[in-house]
């Protein structure tokens, strides 16, 4: 992911381009939806989810400084809302039957199965490295760990992801 | 490994939907760019300091409950408090010359111990744990203490406040400490005191030690995950001790309103419907006990007829009453965890509720930007509202007492005017007692004019 480009386009957005903002969209929708996806753990969920993001991107478009990283700042918007809507889900929960957790990716799509062989940090690992093309170091920023750790962790899941197909395979 | 990822990008672009409409249809705001993103900051810290201030004052709103407790009834066990959610964890992170501890039931606070082993500071990670720390008397029994009786008074605390059921088998304290000598042996003491505490109070509560890394700590904790204690006592000593003030720094706007809408409004919305709920309760207890003082013609309420050898067969309105006190004192017990055992205590609570209740009370209402709105809830949730009415006007002790005193007075004065012959059930209060909560007499009781001796 070009994060020039995301800076340019959030430039655009700015100044009431409302085609930049539908190209933002595009080129960041995956790694939003992927990144919310592992904490909500529900497709619907993610989607939702995903839509209210991207309209708090446009609301809050003037809250972005030009060229402080917006891939950054749209990542920190998606995972505040992820918890946030957790932490709701968390209380509806306690109020009501807990629901059945449901997949909707296909059995044993690489989605599915990073859902079922990585834990919630490995998978944010490999998202932010695959899909927003973060270094470890920068990841382990985000994720407040050391970098050694995100490498390890980064290995770990990729050797699980790896055996996981090989074996559906 | 790049043929997967290939495999999971065109997965992901097969699952990608279309923006909203309604996204795509909101106007994006016209400002110019060069807002500075400290400029935009203001609100929050606006909303901020509206925010901690309600957490304080939930806290308010919380504590009174086990103050009351203790107050009314000294002998009352912690685990003699309306049972919550069972379980917990206590983390006892050593290593070094300064440490630190977490405790977890639920509640989970952070407590920082120095080199001697006493704690320096307590640091809540969760909602429930900044109510806990909050608490009246917390620092007191906490801070300066060694970490096996902080560990053992913040159980207590967490015991009162109904976090913990310590009579229910399925409860549980984890108590983890990090893999360091200190900490094991820290741990080990903590255990030990904490299993002969809940054994002296006769409780069942089940505590299970292991360790965990730093690191473990940090996340489990909530915390950025760091490698050196020292490195988190640094972070935490910089940042607020409680939760809401550390989570609400973090958000934006929009999410601080909805924290505020759900977190804190929807805590304070429960600990203020259990409040008046109780308070309700003692209100119903009282006026019962003062019919009964009226039916027997100011002989003796509740605890005096039933502690008597007299009957009150004949006297349907009186047995009802009865019956009804009766029900509703063991539904209290059962619901809040004291039994009371006296006009005394009933009006202690009573007017404990009149005066700190109804103070916190209407603080939390007006954070709540004030009392219709948090009416209107109420309605929402099938709440009764007009308990809200009834608390405000609830009279103080003084005006209670003046006003039964007058009121002695009238009574007796009419009944040296009146007949001798007059029935107990021509002065007995309708099926709703009208009377405010107030004292009946406990004294000795005097011999009752008006009662059938079996």
């Amino acid at each position: 992911m070009d994060k020039k480009y995301i800076d340019e386009l959030l430039y655009k957005i700015s100044t009431g381009d409302n085609k930049a903002f539908e190209e933002l969209y595009i080129k960041t929708r995956k790694g939003v939806f992927s990144l919310l996806y592992t904490y909500l753990e529900n497709y619907h969920d993610a989607e939702d989810a995903m839509q209210t993001v991207y309209l708090r991107i446009k609301r809050g478009i003037h809250s972005y400084s030009v060229g402080t990283n917006g891939s950054a700042w749209i990542l920190q918007i998606a995972k505040n809302y992820a918890l946030t809507e957790l932490k709701r889900h968390r209380q509806t929960v306690d109020l009501e039957s807990v629901p059945e957790q449901s997949y909707d990716f296909e059995f044993n799509s690489v989605s599915d199965i990073m859902k079922r062989v990585l834990s919630p940090d490995e998978q944010r690992i490999v998202v932010l490295h695959v899909l927003w093309d973060y270094k470890h170091k920068e990841i382990g920023k985000v994720m407040g760990m050391p970098t050694g750790t995100v490498t390890s962790k980064y290995k770990r899941a990729l050797e699980k992801l790896r055996n996981a197909i090989k074996e559906v395979e | 490994m790049k043929d997967i990822f290939e495999k999971w990008d065109k997965e992901l672009d097969s699952k990608m939907t279309r923006l909203r409409q309604d996204v795509l249809d909101e106007p994006i705001p016209t400002k110019p760019f060069e807002i500075k993103e400290a400029k935009k900051k203001k609100p929050i810290f606006k909303y901020m300091s509206i925010a901690c201030s309600i957490a304080a004052v939930i806290v308010l709103c919380i504590c009174i409950i086990p103050l009351l407790r203790s107050g009314t009834d000294p002998q009352l066990p912690p685990s003699s408090v309306a049972p919550n959610t069972p379980g917990g964890t206590v983390i006892v992170p050593l290593q070094g010359e300064t440490s630190m501890i977490t405790v977890e039931i639920n509640p989970r606070t952070l407590f920082i111990i120095d080199k001697d082993g006493k704690v320096t500071d307590a640091v809540a990670t969760n909602e429930d744990a900044d109510v806990v720390i909050m608490s009246e008397g917390f620092d007191e029994a906490v801070i300066g203490k060694g970490i096996s009786d902080a560990i053992v008074n913040y159980v207590d605390f967490v015991s009162r406040l109904g976090y913990i059921d310590t009579t229910s088998e399925d409860s549980q304290i984890k108590i983890t400490a990090n893999e360091s000598e200190s900490g094991k042996k820290a741990l080990s003491g903590a255990k030990e005191k904490l299993q002969s505490h809940l054994s002296s109070i006769g409780a069942v509560t089940s505590i299970v030690d292991k360790t965990a890394t730093v690191e473990e700590i940090c996340e489990l904790n909530g915390l950025d995950r760091l490698d050196k204690i020292e490195k988190v006592v640094d972070k935490i000593s910089s940042e607020s001790p409680f939760f809401s003030d550390r989570t609400v720094g973090a958000l934006d706007e929009e999410e601080l309103v909805d924290y505020y809408k759900d977190v804190i409004k929807g805590t304070l919305r429960v600990e203020v419907t259990k409040s008046l709920q109780m308070a309700y309760d003692v209100l119903e207890l009282t006026r019962l006990n003062e019919a009964i003082w009226y039916s027997t013609m100011f002989w003796g309420d509740y605890w005096a007829l039933v502690g008597s050898d007299l009957t009150i067969k004949g006297y349907e309105l009186l047995e009802e009453y009865v019956a009804k006190m009766g029900e509703k004192l063991s539904a209290f017990k059962e619901n809040y965890g004291i039994e009371i055992t006296g006009s005394d205590q009933l009006i202690s609570l009573a007017y404990g509720l009149s005066e700190e209740w109804l103070k916190g009370i209407e603080n939390s209402l007006e954070k709540l930007d004030g009392i219709e709105e948090y009416k209107k809830l109420f309605d929402h949730f099938g709440k009764e509202t007009d308990i809200f009415e009834k608390l405000d006007k609830t009279p103080t002790r003084d005006e209670v007492l003046e006003e039964k005193k007058n009121f002695i007075k009238e009574q007796n004065s009419n009944r040296l005017d009146k007949s001798k012959g007059e029935k107990p059930s021509e002065s007995q209060p309708s099926d709703e007692p009208k009377g405010e909560p107030g004292e009946p007499p406990t004294g000795a009781p005097n011999e009752p004019s008006h009662r059938t001796k079996e």
